[in-house]
């Protein structure tokens, strides 16, 4: 239930973030200068951030929802901790890049 | 026999259940993107002096084309989604059908849009 509430939710946020992320791509110049920016402005850093953990969330959490339609028992919990695991490793890599 | 054909076009080849499918395999397709993007990122963050390759790369048409298609499983997973969401709460039920048919077209159009220059 509550997998399926954010979903939703997530879903209807990344709506509108993606919308303005691929604004952007389109209108805006594809330069060295435009990820500059992308990545050292405080408001979109926060912006890039948001949109990060939202898609990687949205994304697991659907592959979870079709993990509950074709496995059973032991292997569900097997693939819910293997999709938390990859969920922080691509979490710390996006993050990486704000970082280093 | 007839009535096997029948009731597997009825369940199985309904839009609902095309709706269903396509939602999988664009979220699925999606997935694959999101960890690619990812990764292009990280690697070109990296390395700054290879930039010039990813500037490179999107002049090629072949990139074009896969934007095309990426930027019509999008908006063909967003609006679906915006579609479920007022279908779960209990609107549009009715319509549902023909809404499919418009969010595909919709889809195209926008995805025509975002490759193609603007006018202007």
């Amino acid at each position: 239930m509550i997998g399926w509430l954010w979903q939703r939710i997530s879903g209807f946020v990344l709506l509108i973030l993606l919308f303005i992320h691929l604004w952007k791509a389109r209108t805006m110049p594809f330069n060295y200068e435009y990820l500059r920016i992308q990545l050292t402005t405080p408001k979109w850093v926060i912006f890039n951030i948001l949109l990060l953990c939202l898609a990687i969330s949205h994304a697991l959490n659907g592959l979870w929802q079709i993990g509950q339609d074709y496995l059973m028992g032991k292997n569900k919990k097997i693939f819910s901790y293997f999709l938390l695991i990859i969920g922080i490793c691509f979490i710390l890599l996006g993050l990486s890049i704000f970082i280093l | 026999m007839k009535d096997y054909f029948k009731n597997l076009l009825n369940y199985r080849c309904s839009i609902g259940m095309l709706s269903w499918i396509l939602m999988r395999i664009s979220g699925l397709l999606l997935v694959i993107f999101l960890i690619l993007h990812l990764w292009v990122i990280f690697y070109y963050h990296q390395r700054i002096i290879d930039f010039s390759h990813l500037l490179r790369w999107r002049n090629m048409s072949i990139i074009k084309v896969l934007e095309f298609f990426l930027i019509l499983t999008i908006c063909y997973h967003a609006l679906n989604g915006v579609r479920l969401i007022f279908m779960d709460m209990g609107f549009l039920i009715k319509i549902q059908k023909p809404l499919f048919v418009t969010i595909i077209i919709i889809s195209l159009i926008v995805a025509i849009a975002f490759v193609f220059p603007f006018p202007s």
